[in-house]
């Protein structure tokens, strides 16, 4: 991974959990895949499903982010859904935490 | 024999058979009922008698629709249920058609939906940059003015 690409990651998942911190500040219904794909790609951010997916688990692993997985049974592709916030997350987004693995400036 | 019998005896013939018997069954009881009234009160005979004298050619007329009817009532009952099945399998195949159109507008609009929260979230995305753009903005602004106000003094 070079230095670019690991910068992107760390935007990214500042991104992610700006995004997912609003919508449950709007007490919006929660936040699926497709959702969330559909918005980054319209801000320009060039990723793929899977690799949304593994930023995503990523953010799970590090316990800023809740969501449930599921594998479809024919496609054996994994669908994303009810994404939420922890409150671990939301003090990294009202920067009562810090993380050098994302970045929010 | 046993097969010609069990051929003959039929679906249809069945049908026809019970028809025919019950139109029978149903004259006799009518006929008896009207013979038994007719002896109870001879005059009711006579005033019936003439009242039939007096539609003329009509009383053959409804005697022979009358005969049309119960040759053609098995079939008519039976065209009934045949046309009533065809207009039950087009409701059928009708709510099948709504049902899947309920579904893709369903889709549709989910879609349509999505599209939306989409939408929003990239607008909340880009305000939310666009206020920290002009945040920095004043930030600079504030730092360029106070340079230059010290700058002033300086020089002044």
């Amino acid at each position: 991974m070079d230095i670019t690409q690991a910068e992107n990651i760390r935007q990214l998942r500042a991104t992610i959990l700006r995004t997912v911190y609003d919508n449950h500040r709007q007490q919006q219904s929660r936040l699926r895949l497709v959702l969330l794909e559909g918005m980054l790609e319209r801000l320009f951010f060039e990723v793929a499903r899977n690799d949304l997916i593994a930023v995503l688990q990523d953010l799970k692993e590090r316990g800023y982010l809740n969501f449930r997985e599921d594998r479809d049974r024919y496609t054996r592709k994994v669908n994303i859904g009810e994404i939420q916030i922890t409150p671990k997350g939301r003090d990294l987004v009202e920067k009562t935490e810090t993380d050098e693995a994302v970045d929010f400036d | 024999m046993t097969s010609r019998v069990a051929a003959a005896v039929n679906g249809s013939s069945v049908k026809s058979a019970l028809l025919t018997l019950g139109g029978i069954g149903g004259g006799v009881s009518l006929s008896y009922l009207l013979v038994e009234l007719l002896k109870a009160d001879p005059e009711l005979s006579k005033a019936a008698l003439q009242t039939v004298m007096q539609w003329g050619p009509l009383f053959v007329l409804f005697a022979a629709v009358l005969y049309l009817n119960d040759r053609r009532f098995g079939q008519m009952i039976h065209n009934q249920n045949e046309s009533q099945k065809a207009t039950l399998e087009v409701q059928r195949d009708h709510a099948a058609a709504q049902q899947k159109l309920a579904e893709s507008v369903h889709r549709l609009a989910e879609r349509d939906y999505e599209r939306q929260r989409e939408t929003e979230l990239v607008v909340a995305h880009m305000a939310r940059d666009a206020k920290r753009n002009r945040e920095l903005l004043e930030e600079i602004h504030n730092r360029l003015n106070q340079s230059e106000k010290a700058h002033g003094h300086h020089a002044g």
